[in-house]
């Protein structure tokens, strides 16, 4: 217990320790933290009209961030999958990166629906009156919960192994991980749920909703793990292996190319069909009436995904730089695309057929920043202390100053 | 991609003494910031559209005009005067539609139906008659309009038609069902335009674009062209 | 699967001294913390500005769901809402809680024939309920339709016109329609909003937590959330109020239309009824076979918005037959054509037997008997 709290201990010390270009980026994501925590007060005195929400558009940039979150905590398992299932030893370490990541991304979500609620003071009504089953909004919340337990259990224990030099136990953390491969899809398939279990929103009510969603998430999330890994092996002692990056770049190419197939066919269903339940599709589209708030988005999205897909398919993106660029591209693409794309669009025309158009306010903006900033702090503190545990500098048995210290003798640590 | 050996903390140690000060750049930087939230508190501006006034008038429940009471009058240059005060004077010129000429209180643009004695009694302008001669009081006039207007006669008397003030309760004592003539005027029964009271003004509403349902002489036509083709002109609404 | 690499690091590495904590660094770090603090300060200033009666006191915090109070927690409720309705608007308050009677479920009907869409029933209906009046919250929207559709999505909800009816148009006003199967009941979270035994889908304005999901599942637009602190004059306010209708609301939970509950539980007709200046609008117990919405349900044809969803409103809409006025054109052209044959029909005494009857029976269904059934 006393090493366990120590090692809690050194790992807050840890996160403190850095060189200028760590204190830089965390000062940065400080400061976008605070403002969004500023933004977020003025939003609790003033109420939700500080953003560009109405009754007609009743959900939006909150909604739209906290869907492509759940997904990008979702793909975790994109990596668990090929190491657990397939036995890909090249990527067993990176599991962990992964549901880093799945934390931070998790957390963010929460907060995304947090700052969503009119009354977040009422937050404990949840526990007093939960309507589960019938919600589906109960089942994100437990499976919500779910996922970051899991998660925090298994990097948890494995970096806490890792510290003890121990070989990892088998019981403890095997099935947690097979569970969490269930529980990753089952996450963003609830919250897929969420929407097209309304038959009064037509643009959602689509069958094709939950296995888009685990398509965009499954080619978003391991492209941050690209790009993170790169941050990774170009800024810290640890050793991503080529072949990491190669398999990911796989799973997003497949992910990506079945996403953008799902796209097509929901967009042909509505524009074929040519129904009065298509006004939703067109607006997004091609705009209605006039009003075409959302079509530059959702054209950059697909412009987007589209060169990133042709990217990834040609060899040329084997090299590194032009991977990064492509995973950059399908990221915003897809968060733009289940964003803004997926959200707002269902609520214009309201159901009746009355068009008020939504762009987000820039203290929403702010909250929004905040967030991102927050999780990716989170990300990086846990990053941070995760490093030196892996590489073997942050041991029970070793001073503290060894995980701050030169790391000269464990470069040769990988063959 | 060049691993590069460096290693946060790496150079928490170890620094030049020139480059001390760098160090200082966190609090300083922190403090920037603190004074730059404590100027910047002030409330994001939201585009509350004003309250407008509502004339409590405008929303005075009551039936929407008053029947005639029993007798009947008129009104002549502000005096009010009954049927019969001048019928039992004048002759009143047989039943042609001349004689409305004389009521000139009185505006007569009830269809077809645009002579007195199909309602007043041909002898006693002060009583009501249906055609076969039965006496119809006041308070009844409903039968009377019923003579021709069988179906509307039909819904008023199971209640779906007119209107009902009170309660919803059927046996209720306060349930009070309006007459033919609390709604409608006899003598010109057709319901009056109304000023409609102001639309909606909510929240970020935008501008308000009326639909438009193309030039086409087909109600269809229309319709497709209405459907597939926006039609520009209105600038989205933004924040 | 059991080969964990990272784990093989160096077995034993030669301590290290840590670093001693220099004045210098000291100082920065202090300094460091207190600027990071000063920066959390500001960034939660805005704070201060939150109005008393935004923040819950013990007792609020604490209130229990609707469902789960005693006869006395629902009594400190009232207690307190009357304390605070004071506090804001200088009134005491008549508020109740009143429950639903028994063998009673509320139906409503809506003759589109008569609708004339002067938006009555929307400003009653605000006056009546404490809704906020900037910004604005209604519970009924009208639609100006053309004729020919039922679409909405054709209609107008800002028509301003010198008066209303135009001729080329018919109304649609739209509330919520009390479904039996409503699907905002089904999505809420923490179950603040529920169907009473008489069809009312109330909410509990003190347990919504805000999260709109319902504002979202509902197909016919008929909820509202109130973005900002709801304003309301003094003097506009309604002091006849009940808990599950139209006390007052807070910023940040959702309302909608209750049928008036505060006055129909009691008998009385619903604001929007009796403002009504046409008699559009009709609203009874559909239990009784005698009130006015069962002989609707059993003599008209009656349809309801967007069926295909499955939400069972308990709002009818329904179309009158064509009656013989002015405005049908097939009457009128046998008025003409017999004026035409008559030539004088002026100088003509009316009858039995002459040109009315035989105009009204042109007109008239086959069953008809004179109006003497």
């Amino acid at each position: 217990m006393k090493t366990y709290l120590t090692f809690l201990a050194r790992c807050f010390r840890l996160s403190f320790v850095g060189d200028r270009r760590y204190y830089a980026w965390m000062f940065f994501l400080t400061v976008l933290t605070l403002l969004g925590i500023n933004a977020y007060c003025k939003q609790l005195v003033h109420g939700l009209a500080t953003t560009g929400m109405t009754d007609q558009v009743s959900w939006g940039f909150y909604i739209a961030n906290f869907t492509f979150l759940v997904g990008m905590a979702a793909a975790a398992v994109m990596l668990v999958i090929p190491v657990y299932i397939y036995r890909n030893r090249e990527l067993h370490d990176l599991v962990i990166f992964g549901e880093l990541f799945a934390v931070a991304a998790i957390i963010m979500a929460m907060l995304f629906v947090t700052v969503d609620l009119g009354r977040p003071d009422r937050f404990h009504h949840l526990l007093l009156r939960f309507n589960f089953p019938i919600s589906m909004l109960t089942w994100d919340v437990l499976v919500l919960n779910g996922y970051l337990l899991l998660n925090l259990h298994i990097c948890g224990y494995l970096i806490y192994c890792a510290y003890r030099r121990r070989q990892p136990s088998k019981v403890f953390y095997i099935p947690f991980v097979f569970v969490a491969i269930a529980w990753a899809i089952s996450i963003h398939t609830v919250t897929a749920f969420l929407y097209s279990g309304l038959g009064g929103r037509p643009f959602w009510n689509s069958a094709v909703v939950a296995p888009r969603f685990l398509a965009s998430a499954f080619a978003a999330g391991p492209a941050f793990l690209i790009l993170s890994l790169s941050v990774l092996a170009r800024y810290t002692t640890y050793r991503v292996p080529e072949q990491a990056f190669l398999t990911l770049r796989n799973i997003v190419t497949i992910a990506l190319s079945i996403n953008m197939f799902l796209l097509g066919s929901e967009a042909f269903t509505e524009f074929y069909t040519d129904s009065a339940h298509g006004a939703s599709a067109r607006y997004l589209f091609l705009g209605l009436h006039g009003h075409n708030a959302l079509v530059p988005w959702i054209w950059t999205a697909i412009g987007l995904n589209t060169v990133a897909l042709i990217l990834l398919f040609m060899p040329v993106s084997r090299k590194r730089s032009v991977l990064q660029a492509a995973c950059i591209m399908l990221i915003v693409g897809i968060w733009i695309e289940k964003g803004m794309g997926m959200i707002v669009p269902a609520f214009v025309p309201s159901p009746l057929g009355e068009i008020v158009e939504y762009l987000p306010t820039w203290n929403e903006t702010l909250v929004t920043v905040g967030i991102w900033a927050g999780g990716l702090l989170i990300y990086t503190i846990l990053v941070r202390v995760t490093v030196p545990v892996l590489t073997g500098r942050l041991t029970y048995d070793q001073d503290f100053s060894a995980a701050t210290g030169a790391p000269a003798e464990l470069v040769t640590n990988h063959p | 991609m060049s691993t590069s050996t460096t290693v946060p903390g790496s150079e928490t140690q170890g620094r030049p003494p020139d480059q001390r000060w760098l160090g200082w750049l966190l609090p300083i930087g922190f403090c920037v910031v603190a004074v730059g939230l404590f100027a910047g508190s002030g409330g994001p501006t939201i585009p509350v559209p004003p309250a407008r006034a509502i004339e409590p008038s405008a929303l005075h429940v009551a039936p929407r005009r008053t029947a005639l009471s029993d007798p009947a009058h008129i009104m002549i240059e502000g005096v009010p005067q009954r049927c019969n005060g001048c019928h039992q004077i004048f002759d009143s010129f047989g039943t042609t539609v001349a004689a409305r000429n004389y009521h000139q209180e009185i505006r007569l643009s009830h269809g077809m139906n645009d002579r007195c004695v199909n309602c007043h009694s041909e002898k006693d302008r002060e009583q009501l008659e249906l055609r076969d001669g039965t006496r119809v009081p006041y308070a009844q006039t409903p039968l009377l309009c019923a003579q021709c207007h069988g179906t509307v006669f039909r819904d008023w008397e199971r209640g779906t038609h007119g209107k009902t003030l009170g309660s919803w309760v059927t046996q209720s004592e306060a349930q009070r069902r309006l007459s033919c003539n609390e709604c409608h005027d006899p003598h010109s029964p057709r319901y009056p335009s109304y000023e409609p009271m102001p639309g909606p003004n909510t929240l970020r509403m935008g501008t308000p674009l009326a639909p438009s349902h193309g030039h086409s002489a087909s109600p269809l036509q229309q319709w497709f062209h209405h459907s597939q083709s926006p039609t520009g002109g209105q600038e989205p609404h933004h924040d | 699967m059991t080969d964990v690499r990272i784990w093989d690091g160096p077995s034993a590495r030669p301590p290290r001294q840590e670093p001693e904590l220099t004045r210098r660094s000291f100082l920065r770090t202090g300094a460091a913390a207190l600027g990071g603090m000063a920066a959390l300060a500001a960034a939660l200033s805005p704070l201060r500005e939150l109005a008393s009666d935004d923040i819950p006191d013990l007792g609020q915090f604490l209130q229990k769901h609707y469902k789960e109070m005693t006869p006395t927690d629902m009594e400190a409720a009232l207690e307190r809402i009357r304390r605070k309705v004071e506090e804001r608007f200088e009134v005491r308050p008549h508020l109740r809680d009143i429950k639903p009677m028994e063998g009673v479920e509320f139906v409503y009907a809506l003759n589109l024939s008569r609708c004339i869409g002067c938006r009555k029933c929307v400003h009653a209906c605000v006056a009546e309920n404490n809704q906020s009046r900037s910004p604005e919250v209604q519970y009924i929207r009208v639609i100006e339709m053309p004729r020919g559709t039922l679409d909405v999505e054709r209609g107008n909800h800002h028509y301003d016109r010198p008066t209303v009816p135009d001729p080329n148009h018919f109304y649609l006003p739209v509330q919520c329609h009390q479904c039996a199967n409503p699907p905002c009941v089904k999505v809420c979270p923490v179950e603040a909003t529920w169907q009473e035994p008489d069809g009312i889908t109330v909410i509990d304005y003190d347990w919504c937590i805000g999260c709109r999901y319902c504002e979202a599942a509902c197909p016919y637009w008929a909820r509202r959330f109130n973005f900002a602190r709801p304003h309301l004059p003094k003097e506009q306010l309604n002091p006849t109020m009940s808990y599950l209708s139209n006390r007052p609301r807070e910023k940040g939970v959702m309302e909608k239309c209750h049928f008036c509950l505060h006055r129909t539980r009691e008998g009385r007709m619903p604001a929007c009824v009796e403002i009504c200046p046409t008699g559009a609008r009709k609203f009874g117990n559909v239990l009784d076979p005698h009130s006015e919405v069962s002989q609707i349900l059993k003599t008209k044809r009656v349809f309801v918005l967007k069926e295909e969803v499955g939400t069972l409103p308990r709002f009818f809409y329904y179309f009158d037959e064509r009656y013989p006025n002015s405005l049908d054109p097939e009457a009128v052209a046998i008025a003409h054509r017999l004026k035409a044959e008559e030539g004088d029909a002026y100088g003509l005494p009316p009858g039995p037997d002459g040109p009315r009857r035989e105009f009204i029976a042109a007109a008239q269904p086959q069953w008809w008997n004179g109006g003497r059934a």
